[in-house]
């Protein structure tokens, strides 16, 4: 495809235990094969310790992947990180989850926000920096900024921190932004708002934007196409219309089923999971999602399902579609 | 500024110890003034009792120990400050680079570590005062070069915890180098327990010199109080002030800075701080 942004091909991270326990491998992400187009948004939506923020720490060069490939608008990313490193760190950008530790408790916003145009060499003094940081500041709704750009990130309230965790990202007008539970850590009250502000400055940018998050409204609102994880691997991948409205891959069905709704009337079949909450030890050799799985059968224990085109770029992994 | 002198003297420990030191300064400082003798000038007067010509007598070679303990405060300062000051910085900068980077470098660095602390420190510095010649500079460096270990294990087990939290994250993504986040973010943040050890540091350098000269190598052109013990030590039965006084200003010393160290820990480890 020609407008490919970035290509992940059987992407592994597999973490090995020292000592005795070497058959007990963690797999945090097992073998997932993705695109990213330009300007796309993909969400992905898996539970805790399903590995998809280890997924996105690997797309921003902070993990080593253990196998497989991601390529960059055609390179592979360890080429690009040996030939260019802040040209890959300049157009991969990633949004914290926890924005009180985004920054270095001991900088000023000013400092905060100046460093990564100081490093990537945008502006050509320290005014015209500071200059170009208080305007972003104004329009992300940070008013007056001149008040903000001194003070200290304990200083700054949750919303407003994340606020300049996105704004930072976006000075250095990336290509794709890896936003990893940008929400989680907020109060609901500003949750809209720091959404609203990330689409409007990706959109306007153009930049893609991959948007990890557990909670299937938000992600819903967000997103152009959307992959469910499950224990290390993407389990369906969909437009937003056919995951949320036609999902085919049980664990999908039975994560909508029991998304929270905001009308108490609102009848639902909600489905029922059994089983322990899943762990990404000694997997396999059959379908992961067996063991709490309400329709699995014989078949599913032997072998894991293959991708199944469902057409319209909708793909599930299950047996019983 | 007012809050940080309302924090010492909320703390019992440090307020001993910063009014300690402060009067170690003085002293030092004013030392022409304060001494009534100079030092290095030998009199009459041999194993003087302390009386009101020689505050704290004379010892066997007629020298007034109260202008020799005053000068020797000039000394032991020096020596503390700076061998700890050495010894802060390469430990801070050895540790943090093994936290930071770990892997190969931080196993390597660790063994390096092992084996500095497992070296008797003190038969070391011996030896390469032998070898060297024992002159203050020599006596500084060497301690400094010995006594790092203990704050790089510090600054390592800083650095390691350090590098997990998101900012660090956050930082090598937009692209800062890694020295950059050694040494705007690693070690600025690391920093607080290191000063407190380094305080305490200066107590030992302190003792180690007094070590020395006891034992015969310290410089022998200037005045020291490890120097003056060592020389009361021959007059024991019938001058007990010449080594009494050099002790007691050891002590004071030692003591002024240890308390200033477990002070500032105190303050900063707000899990050991007592409830008043």
């Amino acid at each position: 495809m020609v407008n490919s942004l970035m290509k992940i091909k059987g992407l592994t991270k597999w973490y090995i235990p020292k000592g005795k326990n070497k058959n007990k491998i963690i797999k945090a992400v097992d073998g997932i094969d993705l695109s990213i187009n330009k300007g796309e948004v993909l969400g992905i939506i898996g539970e805790s310790g399903c590995g998809k923020s280890t997924f996105g720490r690997m797309l921003v060069a902070l993990e080593k992947p253990t196998a497989g490939s991601i390529k960059f608008e055609g390179v592979p990313i360890n080429q690009i990180l040996k030939e260019n490193q802040l040209h890959f760190k300049k157009n991969c950008q990633m949004i914290f989850q926890d924005p009180f530790d985004t920054f270095d408790p001991r900088n000023n916003i000013q400092r905060i926000l100046t460093t990564p145009l100081k490093i990537h060499n945008i502006g050509s003094s320290h005014k015209e920096r500071i200059d170009m940081i208080i305007e972003i500041m104004e329009e992300t709704g940070i008013k007056p900024a001149k008040d903000f750009i001194h003070r200290y990130p304990h200083e700054l309230s949750g919303g407003q921190l994340q606020r300049i965790s996105i704004i930072r990202s976006m000075l250095l007008n990336p290509k794709l932004i890896i936003a990893d539970e940008p929400v989680s850590m907020l109060d609901v009250s500003v949750r809209a708002d720091i959404i609203n502000i990330l689409l409007n400055l990706i959109k306007k940018h153009g930049t893609s934007m991959i948007f990890i998050s557990h909670d299937i409204a938000t992600t819903g609102y967000v997103s152009d196409k959307i992959a469910i994880m499950y224990l290390g691997k993407i389990v369906e991948i969909g437009s937003t219309d056919d995951i949320i409205k036609n999902a085919q891959h049980p664990y999908t069905k039975v994560l909508i089923s029991n998304c929270a709704s905001i009308d108490p009337f609102e009848k639902r079949n909600r489905i029922k999971v059994k089983g322990e909450p899943p762990t990404p030890v000694g997997t396999g050799p059959g379908c992961y999602f067996y063991e709490r799985c309400y329709r699995g059968n014989d078949r599913c224990k032997e072998s894991y399902p293959e991708m199944m085109d469902l057409g319209n770029g909708h793909y599930a992994s299950c047996f019983n579609i | 500024m007012k809050d940080i002198f309302t924090k010492i003297s909320s703390n019992k420990e440090l307020k001993i110890g910063v009014i300690f030191l402060i009067m170690l300064i003085l002293i030092a400082v004013f030392a022409p003034h304060i001494a009534n003798y100079d030092p290095y000038v030998l009199n009459d007067d041999i194993i003087a009792k302390p009386s009101s010509k020689y505050i704290f007598g004379t010892d066997g070679l007629g020298r007034d120990v109260f202008s020799m303990v005053i000068y020797g405060s000039r000394t032991s300062l020096k020596i503390g400050v700076l061998a700890a000051a050495i010894s802060s910085v390469i430990g801070t900068l050895i540790g943090g680079i093994a936290g930071y980077i770990g892997g190969t470098v931080d196993k390597i660095i660790s063994e390096i570590i092992n084996m500095f602390l497992m070296l008797p420190t003190f038969f070391l510095i011996l030896i390469v005062v032998a070898i060297y010649g024992g002159s203050l500079k020599n006596i500084i460096i060497v301690i400094g070069l010995t006594s790092w270990t203990g704050t790089a294990r510090l600054m390592r087990a800083q650095a390691m915890s350090l590098r997990e939290r998101t900012f660090i994250k956050s930082a090598i993504t937009i692209g800062e180098s890694n020295k950059e986040i050694l040494f705007k973010h690693i070690i600025p943040n690391g920093i607080f327990p290191i000063i407190a050890d380094s305080t305490m540091a200066v107590s030992s350098a302190i003792l180690s010199e007094a070590g020395l000269s006891f034992i015969g190598i310290g410089d022998p052109n200037v005045v020291s109080w490890g120097k003056i013990i060592a020389h009361g030590r021959g007059y024991l039965t019938n001058g007990w002030w010449i080594c009494t006084f050099g002790g007691i200003a050891i002590i004071f010393t030692v003591l002024a800075f240890y308390l200033i160290g477990e002070g500032i820990n105190n303050l900063l480890n707000p899990k050991s701080s007592r409830l008043n």
